[in-house]
């Protein structure tokens, strides 16, 4: 039961960034260069999923009396430098293509060999601090 | 228009909700690429199979959207191949540093830090546009 919940989830996820357009990467290029053409429906989808994911965490500690604690496990807390650099650095890649993590995972299904690129190199990227960490 | 602000605040609400309900019924806080990672990394566990079929949803998503819905097809890139791969790596890096992406900062932002969450948020803005200020400068 569970298999088809998780299931269902990632597909419902990847409904929502089908639906609010985010997928697609000019959206959030038009939205980062503030041009003629600006639109701002990309805020209102960071927004409303700010909103969402605040109430159902409301939610959760008063019905259900859980602590946010309980499915938390190693989430960084604090802003670091780490964290500074990372958001700088994630903040560039973002600009330059208009893809993140999740859209460029959904994109790969389109079979462009752009996003399989991108895609490609993102996976080594995640790899990249443990490898400098382990020269050092 | 209005339509158009309809399905990004809806569609904002879906990942969301998803995304949230995944971290509490599978009690971990995970985003998209924490999943990734996971997969390539290959240790297997009951939880290594959710992160796995919450991905293969996700990836399978636009064919199951097309049936139900309406259709939808893949938008045309507009980058050099080095761009591309630059990038890549760049949102890599910078996921990892960071311990999330847009969408996991987006939605655990409840969870995480509140004050820490929404300054990365803010940064990520701030250097996707100055990242494709400088690129236009430098390519026109």
């Amino acid at each position: 039961m569970r298999f088809i919940i998780n299931f269902s989830l990632g597909m419902i996820f990847g409904f929502g960034l089908l639906i609010s357009n985010i997928f697609d990467s000019t959206k959030a290029k038009i939205f980062l260069l503030g041009s003629m053409d600006w639109n701002l429906s990309l805020l209102a989808t960071i927004l409303s999923s700010i909103i969402v994911s605040i109430i159902l965490l409301l939610l959760l500690k008063t019905i259900f009396q859980i602590t946010e604690d309980s499915f938390l496990t190693s989430q960084k807390k604090s802003l670091d430098r780490y964290s500074l650099i990372g958001s700088a650095l994630f903040g560039v890649g973002w600009g330059l293509t208009g893809l993140c993590v999740s859209t460029a995972t959904l994109n790969l299904v389109f079979n462009q060999w752009e996003s399989i690129l991108f895609f490609v190199f993102m996976a080594l990227g995640f790899y990249a601090p443990q490898f400098f960490k382990n020269l050092a | 228009m209005a339509v158009e602000w309809m399905n990004s605040l809806f569609g904002g609400a879906l990942i969301s909700l998803s995304l949230f309900v995944f971290a509490v019924i599978n009690n971990i806080a995970f985003g998209v690429g924490d999943m990734l990672k996971n997969t390539l990394e290959r240790e297997a566990s009951i939880s290594w199979n959710n992160q796995i079929l919450f991905l293969i949803g996700l990836i399978i998503s636009p064919v199951i959207f097309t049936t139900l819905f309406y259709p939808v097809s893949g938008k045309t890139f507009q980058n050099e191949p080095v761009i591309l791969m630059i990038a890549g790596l760049l949102v890599g890096v910078g996921y990892k540093l960071c311990n999330g992406g847009l969408i996991t900062r987006m939605v655990l932002l409840s969870t995480y830090n509140l004050k820490a969450s929404i300054a990365v948020l803010i940064l990520f803005l701030i250097f996707g546009g100055a990242s494709q200020l400088i690129f236009m400068f430098l390519t026109v």
